[in-house]
């Protein structure tokens, strides 16, 4: 995800600026640290929850 | 902070509010005498959502007004590392970078100053944007001597927007650090301060974010100054309001806040939200969600007001202003999608339903408006003789007693809280900064009439956010305005002739349908017909009102980052960048 080697720039020498970004991206670059971020859950699906409730519901009635 | 503080501010608060709303109801809604029930029901609902709303923010200061009780620091002296991120989009490098370069060099003459590193994480798309970025960033490199100290990344993908650009960086580099201070590309703080978030980060370990409240600096237009005297003289106690009533489970405002790097990985990787935006894809107020997401997680989340040397730019005119709230509104309106988030602190679902009760209270005030105009055309007949064996007659309500009320309570809950902060600075001392008691009192009375007048413009830029949004039409993720402010006359007509039609509209409209209203409508369709004016004369420079301590008495923060620019400013982009070297061939 990260553009560290902007390789599409790095075949053209001819520009200065390219240049910058290519040196500007191997001398910024990060420290090698990962850190696992869990996604979260923000929804909340409502559906398995309400069939099961509705399941528990109607399961004795069917049953009997 | 205990925990009954924040429950007891909270009932007090809320019952305020809604008594006051119960109050403006029943003043409007006497269907008995009318005859017109629903309309006057309609309209009373209306009145009470909006006086609730009102009181709501009046209730937060009046609960500021109280002084807090002095921090007694404990002298912890941090020693988690920790990283300060500028995540940037599109916007000018040589002013973000000069202020880097500033706290920087105020850092590295503090004993901490081998703690602190910077990452400037780019999600900028352009590449004469991203061509600028590098080469001032090699000359920021140059400038402090520090590779391995200043990082520096761009994005080819912007997944997750700023919220995304920060999860990328914890997923790359978290675990280097114990603690990251978020920025914004025009934030700037005093190294006391960073250093002294790190301290009271280490002497609590539950802590997981600290907001700081960021004073407004640099503004140089009239709506600017305003809002920088207003940040600068009402922000600290409503912010001390906000601290009471939310306790432990406090507000993230995206920026000038320091979370703990472990906890913020751990509970804050935000999802897509099902479906497309404006509801769905990214969440776009994600420091609202983040707040609630480490509280969910059991973590301290505390709005510390008493942190100086927290700055960052505002807007300079009301256009800038109002683009800003588009993104704003987008964002909180989004937020009811999360309303029913799972496991979430019953505080944080009422923080977001408040987030779109700011928004969504526009059309509170619009739709009452509009029917007052209507209502003596919708009304039926009054009955003179409502009640059976009373042979008095009742008379309908006199619309101009009940407005005269709306307005006396309307203007009671907006300026008694700024004429009381004002007074309290005055009784403190504090309107020192401000350029001493007389100069603060006119730049109040000055700043409540402006706000009278850009009231009406707002509430239409707001109802128009409301209803794109609503509508289902996304915003998208513009590059901040920063900077100057000065709009010509004609841009201000492009922007805002649809105010003033809808303004002189309602005037013509309440003339036809209830006379007896047109002379308490013009403080607000007035502004409106004016709005191209009020935006353009606002917009214009403006020094002689809104003295403010950041400039009576500057932080030395400012001073610093005046200098780094003034070193950079006679070269060019090209200057910038390092000599090119020639290419070696074999």
């Amino acid at each position: 995800m990260l553009d560290r080697t902007h390789s599409r720039h790095d075949t053209d020498t001819d520009t200065g600026i390219v240049t910058f970004e290519a040196e500007a991206a191997r001398r910024g670059a990060l420290p090698d640290a990962p850190l696992a971020m869990p996604r979260q859950r923000l929804e909340r699906d409502v559906t398995p929850a309400l069939l099961a409730r509705l399941r528990a519901l109607l399961a004795p009635r069917l049953e009997a | 902070m205990s925990r009954t503080g924040p429950t007891r501010a909270r009932v007090v608060a809320l019952g305020a509010s809604l008594a006051l709303a119960a109050g403006a109801f029943t003043l409007f809604f006497a269907q008995r005498q009318t005859g017109g029930l629903w309309v006057e029901f309609a309209r009373s609902l209306l009145i009470l959502m909006a006086t609730f709303w009102l009181a709501w923010g009046a209730s937060q200061a009046m609960l500021g007004l109280w002084p807090g009780r002095a921090v007694v620091p404990r002298r912890a002296e941090p020693k988690g590392r920790c990283v300060i991120l500028v995540p940037v989009h599109e916007e000018d490098p040589r002013a973000t970078f000069a202020r880097i370069a500033a706290m920087d060099e105020a850092l590295s003459e503090t004993p901490q100053a081998g703690l602190f590193d910077f990452a400037i994480l780019s999600d900028t798309r352009s590449p004469h944007g991203a061509a600028r970025e590098a080469a001032w960033y090699l000359a920021l490199l140059r400038a402090r001597d520090a590779e391995a100290r200043i990082f520096y990344r761009r994005r080819t993908s912007n997944h997750g927007r700023k919220a995304g650009n920060i999860e990328d960086f914890i997923k790359t580099s978290g675990a280097a650090y114990e603690f990251a201070l978020i920025l914004d590309a025009d934030s700037l703080m005093s190294p006391e301060t960073i250093i002294e978030m790190a301290r009271r980060m280490e002497e609590e370990p539950r802590l997981g974010l600290l907001q700081s409240l960021p004073g407004v600096i640099r503004a140089n237009s009239l709506f600017g100054r305003a809002m920088q005297f207003s940040a600068a003289l009402h922000s600290p106690v409503f912010a001390r309001g906000v601290a009471r009533l939310q306790g432990e489970t406090g507000p993230f405002w995206g920026h000038n806040a320091m979370v703990r790097v472990r906890a913020f990985a751990e509970s804050c990787a935000l999802p897509d939200l099902s479906g497309p935006p404006p509801f769905g894809g990214h969440v776009l107020s994600h420091d609202y969600v983040e707040a609630a997401l480490l509280a969910r997680a059991g973590w301290i989340v505390r709005l510390d007001e008493d942190l100086a040397g927290s700055f960052e730019e505002g807007p300079e005119n009301i256009l800038a202003h109002a683009k800003r709230d588009r993104r704003w509104c987008q964002g909180n309106l989004q937020h009811a999608r999360l309303l029913t988030a799972p496991g979430l602190l019953p505080w944080s679902r009422f923080v977001f339903l408040q987030g779109i009760l700011a928004y969504v209270s526009s059309l509170f005030w619009l739709g009452f408006l509009a029917t007052s105009i209507l209502a003596p055309a919708l009304r039926a007949e009054p009955d003179y003789f409502p009640l059976a064996g009373w042979s008095f007659p009742v008379l309908p309500p006199n619309e101009t007693t009940r407005t005269a009320g709306l307005i006396i309570g309307v203007l009671g809950l907006l300026i008694l809280p700024k004429l009381l902060i004002a007074i309290q600075a005055i009784r403190s001392g504090r309107a020192t900064g401000f350029g001493g008691a007389w100069r603060l009192m006119v730049s109040t009375l000055a700043e409540i009439a402006m706000s009278s007048v850009t009231a009406p413009i707002f509430l239409m830029f707001q109802t128009r956010s409301v209803l794109q949004v609503m509508s289902g039409r996304d915003g998208g993720w513009p590059a901040s305005a920063r900077g100057e402010g000065r709009l010509s006359l004609f841009e201000s007509w492009q922007a805002s002739r649809w105010i003033s039609l809808i303004g002189l509209g309602g005037l013509i409209a309440s003339w036809r349908l209830s006379p007896e209203l047109v002379s308490w409508l013009l403080p607000v369709a007035g502004p409106m017909i004016a709005a191209p004016l009020v935006i353009w004369a606002t917009s214009l420079p403006c020094r002689a009102l809104f003295s403010v301590p950041s400039e009576t008495c500057p932080d030395p923060i400012l001073a610093r980052q005046d200098e780094a620019l003034d070193r950079w400013a006679p070269l060019t982009d090209a200057d910038a960048a390092p000599p090119r070297q020639e290419p070696q061939h074999a």
